[in-house]
């Protein structure tokens, strides 16, 4: 907890029972349209039955984990409200080989705005492993668009509506691409406009891939 | 040059074409100043030509006897058409030419029909809807592997002939005319193994020559006798075992030259049209180097020469070239791109290039050496992972990057084409992906770090320069993988057992 200074109160263990694996991925959102900052972790390995955690936030600087069944062996989660409904969605990564979980990809989940989370589609099969996702409206059209990236491409699936999305296609990173962030370079605050996609490359330096779209 | 005067005119034609283009039922197409890629088997021998003659040029790959086909659309982006399984049980060279006169690019691939028991060449006719015939097979000997292909009338007759190199010499399949040939005869003989072949005129005598890379090291010029024999080899031991060759003017409207690539090095061979070659002029790319290819890129009059991964030397006269301008494409995943094509995808007169990296990556050419391929801004040691904040609240967003030292901050500029400046850098050892947010309510963004047990807050000046201001402990044997920041001041920390 922050004391609003800089500082910090000591930490406190929130989920009673963690992965045993640990956790892999955080995303930070208002899951259930209360007004309040929640909380959804993905779990780092095995035992496979180690889910994704959903913590609510209790309003009284703690949260409340809701019971979930998906989510094993997956990475980089991504909250956006992807079908418009104003209820935050996820996007996972998953890592494959549990045979209940959707097929390799970044798989897409519904959230019905009191932390429960159905799975939809999984947008990329591609052979390579998705190593990380954003959900940015990168065409204009006020529908919000899932990037994957995997080795040094990233594939944009745009958004049709209702978490419907087209063909991708594909745009490349540098060498080695770390994360993704989804900045307007154009001078602009960062909400307004059409934003580029900017990607941290370990075999030194930042690539920028300007967005030209007008 | 005046670059924001370019981008601004590019961005004015974009405008246009997306004012014309409205909005439909499909998405509307962003536009990236990016590479595109498509997912192709990688590694795969490049070739450019029309595959369905719509007059655009197409981009082919032979993975192994399957070709895959990307149709052009003309503006420089591409969709698949369906694949095209040959009766090449393997395949290493590749060529694409109309061989039947009907204006659809026809294929010429190496290799083994079975197993490599059966070497020769197969002969693809192009079906015109970019899929191809399974090729009719042209044997060549019995128990050679066939390597490089080259096409070209090496007996003066008119008609495209295929010359395939192997383990015997050079194979010569003399074109009957309609895509048919005559089976394969060895027109020179030798000893171990051929690698690659060119065919370009070397010599003056309007006779086409060969160049061929050996197995083992160094390569030999073949002078075309113009009736399908070759004089004696004129050989030459450098490079190493050779990776790439291309042949090609080196200097403006001059005799033909040969670059060959071995591991990260070009040798640069200068011909001077009778024959004779200086060389070689060697050229340290850094790394690996594969495909290699001559062309005018930047528009100067002046060749120049692009790798596969892709660097450029640029040509400035008289055979000199810059030292190499690296335009990042090869991936960490990437088997290495072994294959680039040239040409001009859009019909604008500028040379776009073509390289098989991590599947198929196609740049797009905006004059002077400018290549729609992302900003590079470099960053010491690499960064892992970053946010965007306004950290020195000139109104342009910023980055804080993990880098192997500590953050680097870089600053906006709001400009295209160099979007970052380098800012302060913070010197900490062992620091995981950095988040940020207002943890203090001064309106400055500042930032949290984790390091291996602790978390540790530096606040922001708000002129891009931050001051370290706590250190929170976390319990032993906790690893922090990732903590994230919101405007009430969380922090998570994940606990590992």
């Amino acid at each position: 907890m922050g004391n609003g200074d800089g500082t910090f109160q000591s930490p406190t263990d929130t989920v009673a029972d963690p992965p045993e694996g640990g956790f892999a991925g955080i995303a930070a959102g208002d899951i259930n349209n209360d007004g309040w900052t929640d909380l959804l972790l993905t779990s780092n390995a095995f035992p496979v039955d180690a889910d994704a955690t959903v913590l609510l936030n209790n309003q009284q600087g703690g949260f409340t984990q809701v019971p979930t069944a998906f989510g094993a062996l997956s990475y980089e989660p991504v909250l956006a409200d992807l079908n418009g409904d104003g209820k935050l969605d996820l996007i996972l990564s998953y890592t494959g080989g549990l045979a209940y979980n959707p097929v390799l990809g970044a798989s897409i989940y519904l959230g019905n705005g009191a932390g429960g989370f159905t799975f939809s589609q999984t947008l990329d099969q591609s052979p390579h492993s998705p190593t990380f996702n954003m959900a940015a409206d990168v065409n204009g059209d006020g529908i919000p668009d899932v990037g994957v990236l995997e080795g040094n491409t990233l594939a944009i699936y745009l958004g049709e509506g209702g978490a419907k999305y087209a063909a991708p296609f594909n745009i490349g990173t540098g060498p080695s691409p770390g994360t993704v962030l989804v900045e307007n370079l154009h001078g602009q605050s960062a909400t307004a406009g059409i934003p580029d996609i900017v990607v941290p490359d370990t075999s030194g330096g930042v690539m920028t891939l300007l967005n030209l779209t007008q | 040059m005046n670059r924001t005067l370019k981008v601004a005119a590019f961005l004015a034609l974009d405008l246009a074409a997306s004012a014309i283009a409205a909005r439909a039922a499909t998405p509307t197409m962003p536009t990236f100043y990016a590479r595109r890629d498509y997912q192709v088997a990688a590694g795969a021998p490049l070739q450019i030509a029309d595959a369905n003659g719509d007059g655009i040029p197409d981009v082919m790959a032979d993975g192994m006897g399957n070709i895959q086909v990307l149709l052009g659309n003309g503006k420089g982006t591409f969709s698949s058409a369906p694949n095209t399984k040959t009766i090449l049980y393997s395949s290493y060279g590749f060529a694409a030419q109309d061989l039947n006169g009907d204006g659809i690019a026809d294929l010429v691939l190496s290799g083994g029909e079975f197993n490599e028991v059966t070497a020769g060449i197969a002969v693809c006719i192009g079906k015109g809807d970019g899929t191809f015939s399974s090729g009719t097979f042209y044997q060549a000997g019995s128990g050679n592997t066939m390597r490089g292909v080259t096409i070209g009338d090496f007996n003066d007759d008119g008609i495209p002939d295929v010359i395939a190199v192997g383990n015997g010499g050079v194979w010569l399949f003399t074109g009957q005319g309609g895509g048919v040939f005559n089976p394969g005869v060895l027109t020179v003989s030798l000893s171990g193994g051929q690698i690659l072949v060119a065919s370009a005129e070397l010599n003056g005598d309007s006779n086409l020559d060969l160049v061929v890379t050996l197995q083992g090291g160094g390569f030999i010029v073949l002078f075309g006798n113009g009736n399908g024999t070759f004089q004696s080899p004129l050989t030459f031991t450098q490079p190493g075992d050779a990776s790439g060759l291309a042949v090609g003017s080196l200097t403006k409207g001059g005799p033909t030259g040969i670059v060959l690539s071995s591991e990260t090095e070009l040798y640069l061979y200068f011909g001077n049209g009778s024959g004779k070659f200086s060389g070689p002029y060697t050229a340290d790319m850094a790394s690996l180097v594969a495909g290699v290819a001559i062309g005018d890129v930047n528009g100067d009059g002046i060749p120049d020469i692009v790798t596969a991964h892709v660097n450029i030397l640029f040509g400035e006269g008289g055979g000199k070239f810059s030292k190499p301008f690296y335009y990042p494409i090869e991936g960490e995943l990437g088997p290495g791109a072994t294959s680039l094509v040239l040409a001009d995808l859009r019909s604008d007169g500028l040379t776009d290039i073509v390289t098989d990296g991590f599947g198929i990556s196609v740049l797009l050419s905006e004059s002077k050496g400018l290549y729609e391929d992302g900003i590079w801004t470099s960053v010491i040691g690499g960064a892992g992972c970053g946010v965007a904040a306004d950290f020195n609240g000139v109104g342009k967003p910023d980055l804080a990057v993990n880098t192997p030292s500590g953050i680097s901050i870089l600053l906006g500029t709001g400009k295209y084409l160099t979007p970052f400046t380098a800012g302060t850098n913070i010197a900490l050892a062992g620091a995981d992906c950095l988040v940020t947010g207002d943890i203090n309510g001064d309106g400055k963004p500042d930032l949290l770090v984790p390091v291996s047990g602790t978390v540790v807050a530096y606040l922001g000046n708000g002129d891009g320069t931050f001051t370290l201001t706590s250190t929170v402990a976390t319990p032993s044997g906790t690893l922090l993988s990732a903590i994230s920041i919101t405007t009430a001041s969380w922090i998570l920390q994940l606990r590992v057992i």
